[in-house]
């Protein structure tokens, strides 16, 4: 008798090979270059609004009294926190680089200035004892494009080049759907799907099962949010109706494991982004904490910009000849 | 269909591996984390901490750390580790905070002393008011004699701990 394994009639064989296919092809397949640029578009203006809207509060992290320095990761290589005029430079040099790398100026070489300029700044941030997430997912995405032909449409690159082309009499083709503009925007949505995936596992995996939602564990959250914000009406509000505690819990958790499928199927963005939006808005509401960066990163990440601006533009014209 | 050329393929596999073995095991190399946001489950007795500077008749002020510049703010965060410090940087900490103090106006000729805090949530539900905290002395220092631990485990002194106390388990 032989010793093969019985396959079924037209079953294919399981090949490894054919199995990451699907996966390489995605991850690693064209993209459209309007897409990254929206990108560096988008990022690179928040980037910018963060580092604006902050700057006292990195100015004021210079006062903090060496003894009190709690540096993590790559803030271990300094003794305390860097000066007043190092951190005025790099917020000038942060704000100045993201704001040309959002017009597309030079922005090959500004996007990785005014990333430099941020990782310090919030490095800064983080060496306070206490791990801050506020604005790490937009570093992440911002790293996800920061080697990328980001700028090669929708920038004033892209527009001086073809100037300079047409006063030479040369045709300078636009750039096309390719290889180069699919896996940063990829890679960057690969970062905002893990964050929240490993966000929701370690809740999972910390309280043995679904705990964390179907304990009393986010009415103790909300009380003590409200505690140490004074009175917070809104936080009290849901503690003290219990399942409306329990369903905002299952629904936080819900939201961070299986924000991953928009990966699988993009037509899930449509109930996941709304859903995430929401979540950080809740946060904000009862524990008083930013998540803005993140949840302005997720949405330059996930929205399709090329049909959004096809779709403003088709709307322009109708209005147009109306 | 053209894929995209080796380098951005290693950089991709390395970035999406680092973000993700990073959050498995929780390490902190900052951009990369352990993304451990509010993941322990908190139980209805919470706990904290909470300080305060002591004058020259041994009268205990509450120390409002919310109240100092916004880089002096975190002492829940910093009592965290405190424990694990040597002597000589516990009694550093605290110097650096009794100079705070002073600076805003407060006295320490008594020094500061450094108390955990319990609270039952329990207590919390339907009323609008903070749950008061139950400290317990785990920690004197910036009096002249370094920092040193409480020397009576179970010695606790009743009173009413400042709200920010309570981001303790945030």
């Amino acid at each position: 008798m032989s010793a093969r394994p019985v396959v079924a009639a037209g079953a294919a064989p399981a090949n490894p090979a054919r199995l990451l296919a699907a996966p390489l092809a995605w991850a690693f397949g064209p993209g459209d270059p309007r897409q990254l640029a929206a990108l560096r578009i988008g990022l690179c203006s928040v980037l910018l609004f963060r580092l604006a809207s902050r700057s006292d509060v990195y100015l004021a992290l210079t006062e903090q009294p060496r003894e009190l320095f709690r540096p993590l990761s790559f803030m271990t290589l300094f003794e305390q926190m860097p000066s007043r005029s190092v951190v005025s430079a790099c917020l000038v040099v942060g704000m100045v680089a993201a704001a040309l790398a959002a017009a597309g100026l030079l922005a090959r070489v500004m996007l990785p200035i005014a990333l430099a300029a941020a990782m310090l700044l919030n490095g800064m941030y983080t060496a306070q004892g206490k791990v801050m997430h506020n604005d790490v997912l937009l570093m992440l995405c911002l790293l996800a494009i920061v080697f990328a032909r980001h700028s090669d449409v929708w920038s004033l690159d892209a527009w001086l080049a073809r100037v300079r082309a047409r006063r030479r009499g040369v045709s300078r083709p636009a750039a096309a759907v390719g290889p180069s503009y699919g896996w940063p925007v990829r890679a960057a949505m690969l970062a905002v799907a893990l964050a929240y995936l490993i966000a929701g596992l370690h809740k999972i995996v910390e309280s043995g099962g679904l705990g964390w939602a179907s304990s009393e564990n986010m009415r103790w959250i909300l009380y003590l949010a409200s505690d140490s914000q004074g009175h917070n009406p809104i936080a009290l509000w849901i503690a003290d109706h219990a399942w409306i505690a329990h369903l905002s819990a299952y629904g936080l958790l819900a939201v961070e494991c299986l924000f991953f499928l928009v990966l699988i199927n993009p037509r899930l963005r449509w109930l996941f982004i709304p859903a995430a939006v929401a979540l950080h808005a809740g946060t904000w509401l009862t524990l008083r904490l930013d998540y803005s960066a993140q949840l302005l990163s997720l949405v330059i990440v996930f929205v399709t910009w090329p049909t959004v601006v096809t779709w403003l533009d088709r709307r322009r014209r109708v209005l147009t000849r109306g | 269909m053209p894929l995209a050329a080796w380098p951005a393929r290693l950089f991709v596999i390395a970035f999406t591996l680092a973000i993700a073995v990073c959050g498995a095991f929780s390490i902190e190399a900052w951009p990369l984390t352990g993304w451990r946001l509010f993941s322990r489950e908190r139980q209805p007795i919470s706990t904290g901490w909470m300080a305060t500077s002591v004058d020259a008749r041994d009268r205990e002020t509450p120390i409002r750390f919310g109240s100092f510049p916004r880089a002096n703010r975190y002492f829940i965060s910093v009592m965290a580790t405190y424990g694990s410090l040597s002597r000589d940087e516990q009694e550093a900490t605290c110097q650096a905070w009794a100079r705070l103090v002073r600076g805003a106006g407060g006295s320490t000729r008594g020094g500061l002393r450094l108390y955990a805090t319990t609270r039952d949530m329990r207590r919390h539900v339907g009323r609008r008011e903070p749950v008061a905290a139950t400290p317990m002395l785990r920690w004197t220092c910036a009096d002249g004699h370094g920092a040193r631990a409480a020397a009576v485990p179970g010695a606790t002194t009743r009173r009413s701990a400042e709200p920010a106390t309570a981001r303790a388990g945030l």
